[in-house]
């Protein structure tokens, strides 16, 4: 019941998200052509934001982005020259128009894939890098500084090893 | 003659500064130079000792007397000193500068090498003028001297010395028969009084010499010696020269004691002794056991001038019991024959003293208001460190002193006048002889009721009792620098180091000590025993100004704080002494405190401070050695930089394991990278076409 709660607390938008809400609505409103193009136009985009899971949604944002790319020209003509809900859905309902559209949000996907698979590529290679080096650092402030620098062994107030303690048993005078 | 030691002294520190010995011989004074040549050895550049002539009429006491002989032809003879019975090295130059002709003239004294024993020895070489002894030693003591010859050719030649050695502030303490020279010349026409500096005072004394009281002690601990000693020392000379045969020879020292105390010196010497003439009256007055009786040298004058002396008054009658006690077969009835008896039998004098007819006999018989409250006394502060095992003895002692006034201390097997407790200490120690009795004796201040005793017979004592209490404070503490060894070097302030390391040299300060173990290390691989109980109680009572500071880590449980110490005080000596390089110490001892090395985190500055320090150690220089072992700045800095590369190696630690992990275990590692560079291309592609589709419809054209 608390899960639940905290879920729908985690859903309900903020005063500024309700404002946003209201003006999209508003806007949406006055410009219900457009809206009503873009509705059909973006699906793929909403999919992704349905699909994508993470925190941050940026596979949506590179879908989105050029689905809105493939959509813009489309949506600039209903804009341009009849801004009507019928040539709105006119344009939306041509094969080619929604074949443009949703290649351009396939071509996001594509460029999402291909970056995110180079970029982990590379990034593992650095990393196995950092260790290398990481090791290598390590090896040098042994050798500089002696094995209690691991701070593997117990030292003294002086910062050495106790086994250094044998040189210091009680004199014997 | 030459005005050697004066002179010769006041060189020596400048000389010991620069590494010759006090004489100014070889490089050092304790470094043993080798013998020029086959068995012949030098002090300073001038004098050689030939080993194997010894001179044995010569001879003071046990110490053995070789010839010697100056630069200048002049032949002498050298007196070789021990160095556990100390000898009076500070009375050299003022002896050296008497003018009188009837005493040993001494040439100069130091430390030479004597090859028969490979060691150092300490010498006094006086001039060869001596002659023959009047008196030897292996003769019967007697020698049957008309009154005039013994006037004209003895006495009066030695008053006239012992005035002038009065006026110089000056004891001889080896006034004796045998001690007499007849300066190569017949009918004692320049007798000659021998010498008396190689040796504690009065140590070549026998025990008939003495007043009763020191006659006593063992001739190593009777202490500083008077001028009234000697007063007493030359009327049994005269006694001895004038008698014509010895009456002693057969009898037992304790019961010539026992005798001399029952009956009163002169009493005793006379009767055995029969003599008449004006010498008696002369002799009453030098022989009293009272020094206060005693006569002074100015009353021996006025005899010798002719004036005819009262007996001075007694302070203080002897006490005498109305009953006699038995002790031992014997009946006592003085206090001073009981005090000493009961030396000999410690068992049942113990049971003697604590018994109640003991202490009846003395409230009752002796009824001496003194010796009643003393032996009070006694027993009350015999009881202040508790009823042990010591208790008896240190009853027994004190009431030996209570029972006899001015008498030595005895405790257990020991017999000492207070001054003289460090010269008994150096005999203990320079023998290996067993130390406890001493240290008990200081430990439980038998000196304080001595001193107070005396203070009853009005005797200044406030400097002893004061250097008794701080010798008790010593004696508690057990770290390096005071305890027993602490006490002997503060109690005998001329004592050399008596530590085994050093038994082949005589090390009379701190800069000579250096040059010991400088040459010690040259000859031996010695890298450790640097410094022990008597080094550390020979620098305290020396010169604490060297080794007061490091006490502290000298006493350290930790070697490393200790090592450190040690290296400071040496170094300390080595610079206040001005010392040249100690390269043999330097290099020992840099093995010594090689630990000391070894604390730097840094591996590569602690190889570059080992390369200095063995550098400086090349060169000697303790004080160097020790500024950059103690380098602070060096020290913090490098744990400063430790601390650092400690948290680097732990951050790198855990980025290594992070990043492993995270390679190993994420198969989406990079991806919110990737997504995030691609949503940045797909977002500038998508901000190129809306341009470009903006642009070209509103163009002439259009897109569509």
């Amino acid at each position: 019941m608390a899960k639940k709660n905290k879920n729908k607390k985690r859903h309900k938008l903020g005063l500024k998200g309700q404002i946003l809400l209201a003006m999209a609505i508003v806007t949406a409103t006055i410009f219900i052509a457009s809206a009503v193009f873009l509705m059909i136009a973006m699906v793929p985009t909403f999919v992704s934001l349905i699909v994508d899971r993470s925190k941050e949604r940026l596979k949506s944002y590179t879908v989105g982005f050029l689905n809105f790319a493939g959509a813009f020209p489309f949506l600039l003509d209903i804009i341009t020259t009849n801004h009507t809900i019928d040539y709105a859905l006119i344009i939306a309902t041509q094969p080619l128009t929604i074949a443009i559209i949703y290649a351009a949000a396939a071509t996001g996907h594509l460029i999402n894939w291909a970056v995110v698979g180079i970029i982990a590529n590379i990034l593992v290679q650095k990393g196995q890098k950092r260790l290398s080096v990481i090791m290598k650092r390590k090896a040098t402030l042994k050798e500089r500084w002696g094995e209690e620098v691991t701070g593997e062994l117990e030292l003294d107030a002086d910062g050495f090893p106790l086994e250094m303690e044998a040189i210091r048993s009680p004199a014997k005078n | 003659m030459r005005s050697v030691l004066a002179e010769e002294q006041d060189d020596n520190i400048e000389k010991e500064k620069n590494g010759s010995n006090s004489t100014g011989s070889p490089p050092s004074s304790a470094a043993p130079a080798p013998a020029p040549a086959g068995n012949i050895t030098t002090l300073g550049n001038d004098i050689e000792i030939f080993c194997d002539r010894p001179m044995p009429h010569l001879n003071s006491g046990e110490l053995e007397a070789y010839a010697a002989r100056l630069s200048s032809g002049k032949m002498c003879f050298a007196i070789l000193c021990e160095n556990f019975l100390v000898p009076r090295t500070f009375l050299t130059s003022k002896f050296a500068q008497l003018a009188n002709t009837n005493i040993v003239r001494i040439v100069a004294a130091g430390v030479v090498f004597w090859p028969p024993q490979s060691r150092q020895r300490y010498v006094f070489v006086y001039e060869d003028t001596l002659g023959n002894p009047i008196l030897p030693t292996d003769q019967p003591q007697a020698l049957a001297l008309k009154h005039e010859r013994l006037m004209n050719g003895i006495l009066k030649p030695l008053v006239v010395l012992m005035l002038e050695l009065r006026d110089a502030d000056l004891v001889h303490g080896g006034i004796r028969a045998t001690n007499l020279f007849d300066g190569n010349t017949s009918n004692y026409d320049q007798v000659m009084l021998g010498e008396s500096l190689s040796a504690p005072p009065t140590y070549h004394q026998p025990s008939i010499y003495m007043p009763i009281e020191k006659a006593m002690i063992p001739p190593y601990a009777r202490g500083v010696s008077t001028f009234s000693d000697d007063i007493f020392a030359l009327g049994v000379t005269i006694l001895t020269l004038m008698r014509k045969d010895d009456p002693f020879v057969n009898m037992r020292e304790e019961d010539i004691l026992r005798q001399r105390i029952e009956n009163g010196t002169y009493s005793f010497f006379t009767t055995h002794q029969r003599n008449t003439g004006p010498l008696m009256e002369l002799l009453r007055g030098v022989l009293h056991d009272d020094w206060q009786q005693r006569w002074t040298i100015e009353e021996v004058l006025a005899w010798m001038d002719g004036k005819r002396l009262a007996p001075k008054k007694g302070r203080i009658s002897r006490a005498k019991a109305v009953r006699a006690y038995e002790y031992e077969n014997l009946k006592i009835i003085r206090p001073e024959s009981f005090a000493y008896e009961l030396q000999f039998n410690p068992k049942v004098a113990k049971d003697t003293i604590q018994s109640d007819a003991f202490e009846t006999w003395v409230q009752r018989s002796l009824a001496n208001d003194r010796i009643t409250t003393d032996f009070h006394d006694a027993k009350q502060s015999a009881q202040i460190h508790g009823k042990d095992g010591t208790y008896g003895d240190r009853l027994l002692s004190k009431t030996i002193n209570t029972l006899y006034n001015n008498t030595p201390i005895i405790y257990k097997n020991l017999k000492v006048m207070p001054e003289g407790i460090g010269y008994l200490a150096a005999y203990l120690f320079g023998n290996a002889e067993n130390t406890k009795s001493f240290e008990e004796l200081i430990q439980f201040n038998m000196v304080g009721f001595w001193t107070k005793l005396a203070e009853e017979s009005e005797i200044d004592v406030q400097s002893i009792k004061q250097k008794f209490e701080s010798a008790q404070v010593n004696a508690v503490q057990k770290k390096l620098g005071f305890g027993a060894e602490g006490n002997l070097y503060f109690l005998c302030p001329e004592c050399p180091c008596l530590s085994p390391t050093l038994k082949n040299y005589y090390v009379k300060s701190p800069e000579d000590l250096l040059l010991a173990l400088e040459d010690l290390c040259s000859k031996t691989h010695k890298t450790e025993g640097f410094v022990d109980r008597h080094i550390a109680g020979f620098l305290m009572g020396r010169d604490r100004k060297v080794i007061e500071r490091e006490l502290l880590g000298l006493n350290s449980f930790e070697v490393l704080t200790s090592k450190q110490a040690l290296l400071k005080i040496f170094a300390n000596i080595q610079s206040r002494g001005k010392l040249k390089g100690l390269p043999h110490l330097s290099k020992a001892l840099l093995i010594y405190i090689s630990p000391l090395l070894e604390r730097y985190h840094d591996r590569t500055k602690k190889d570059e401070i080992k390369k200095i320090a063995e550098s400086i150690a090349e060169n000697g220089n303790l004080s160097k050695l020790a500024a950059l072992i103690s380098d602070k700045k060096i020290k913090r800095s490098d744990k400063a930089e430790f601390i650092k590369a400690l948290q680097e190696y732990r951050s790198i630690r855990q980025e290594y394991v992070d990043l492993d992990s995270q390679l190993k275990n994420n198969k989406h590692f990079g991806y919110g990278t990737g997504y995030e560079i691609a949503a940045i291309i797909a977002g500038v592609i998508a901000g190129i076409v809306i341009l470009a589709t903006t642009f070209l419809q509103f163009s002439k054209g259009g897109i569509f």
